[in-house]
């Protein structure tokens, strides 16, 4: 698109994902969560898409392996799910208070959910985009 | 005609929202039983200090599941849509 | 607090507005993003306590916790809320897309007196 545009992207890109992956893993001590950081993700690989064209941003995100890794996903999550309410007793939260390692299936449903919601909008941002 | 009529009827409609929403006193309350549940419980069953996270990812996961459900759905709608709209168009 | 009823009480109207009225068919998206925000408002702002504190367990707040943090309860359900809006605005966008390209218009008035 743009000069200014196009420059301000090539430098700000990195810490757009860096940034939403933070707000991701830091689900369970501050406010955030899954859907935030995914959004946050998507959002900067939209940016990609929009100032560099389609195939520029294909370079890194295909669009097969959106789909792929979004099925493979949500399948995972809902079997993550139902297993949580009939196994109650194994998931107690170990490790620091307060800390990064704590409350592991909180982080770990955070990560899933986070991937998951990244991958849709990127696909539905690519298909709306397309030709 | 037709957008003086329209704009009657927003005013009317908005006079109803206010009536209904500013005769209680909203704020102050004592002792909510279910938000008194979860915010003394949450820490000791989780572990995560985040209320609205373990409410949303451990105390109501049904939901959350529910709401996953419908984001795929989109996501696999837009994608029919869009096949649809190239296979038409030859 | 009354500022804030008020305030929903416009944006819901303003929504409702755009939806009705203008005869674009993107405007009209946006204005169902509106409203649907307004409600987000009226739910989170039932919650709320006087002189609240957000509900986040730390270290300095551990004594006074229970009784000053606001309702944690609507702020989950409005998260579940705003995907559910999301996921709306995109398939309303998809179907947009495709009327784009078959009908070659956007304005509503167009499209009505269009035969098939």
């Amino acid at each position: 698109m743009d000069v200014i545009i196009r420059n301000v992207t090539k430098g700000l890109l990195p810490f757009i994902i860096v940034f939403g992956v933070y707000i991701l893993l830091h689900g369970h001590l501050t406010p955030g969560g899954s859907f935030p950081g995914g959004v946050i993700i998507a959002s900067g690989v939209a940016l990609l898409a929009i100032s560099f064209g389609l195939r520029k941003a294909e370079r890194l995100v295909k669009e097969e392996t959106a789909h792929v890794v979004e099925g493979i996903v949500a399948l995972f999550l809902v079997l993550v799910v139902l297993f949580e309410s009939f196994a109650r007793d194994m998931l107690t939260p170990t490790g620091m208070a307060f800390g990064l390692w704590s409350a592991q299936h909180v982080l770990l449903l955070n990560v899933v959910g986070g991937v998951m919601v990244s991958m849709a909008l990127i696909l539905i941002v690519f298909l709306l985009m397309k030709e | 005609m037709k957008g003086f009529l329209f704009i009657i009827c927003l005013i009317a409609l908005g006079g109803m929202f206010l009536y209904v929403f500013l005769s209680p006193v909203f704020g102050v309350w004592e002792r909510k039983e279910v938000a008194d549940y979860y915010l003394d419980n949450a820490f000791e069953r989780t572990g995560s200090a985040n209320v609205v996270s373990s409410i949303v990812w451990d105390f109501r996961g049904f939901d959350t599941l529910g709401e996953e459900t419908v984001l795929f759905t989109a996501a696999v709608g837009v994608f029919t849509i869009v096949i649809f709209g190239m296979k038409r168009g030859k | 607090m009354i500022e804030v009823y008020v305030g929903m009480v416009l944006i819901a109207l303003t929504g409702m507005y755009c939806m009705v009225w203008k005869k674009n068919m993107i405007k009209k998206v946006i204005g169902l993003g509106i409203f649907t925000n307004s409600i987000h408002l009226l739910l989170i702002a039932i919650g709320f306590r006087t002189n609240g504190i957000p509900p986040i367990l730390t270290q300095v707040n551990a004594d006074y916790f229970a009784m000053q943090a606001v309702d944690p309860l609507p702020q989950a359900l409005v998260l579940t809320s705003i995907v559910i809006q999301l996921s709306v605005t995109a398939l309303a966008l998809g179907i947009v897309t495709l009327a784009y390209r078959h009908l070659k218009t956007l304005d509503t008035e167009r499209m009505n007196r269009l035969r098939g």
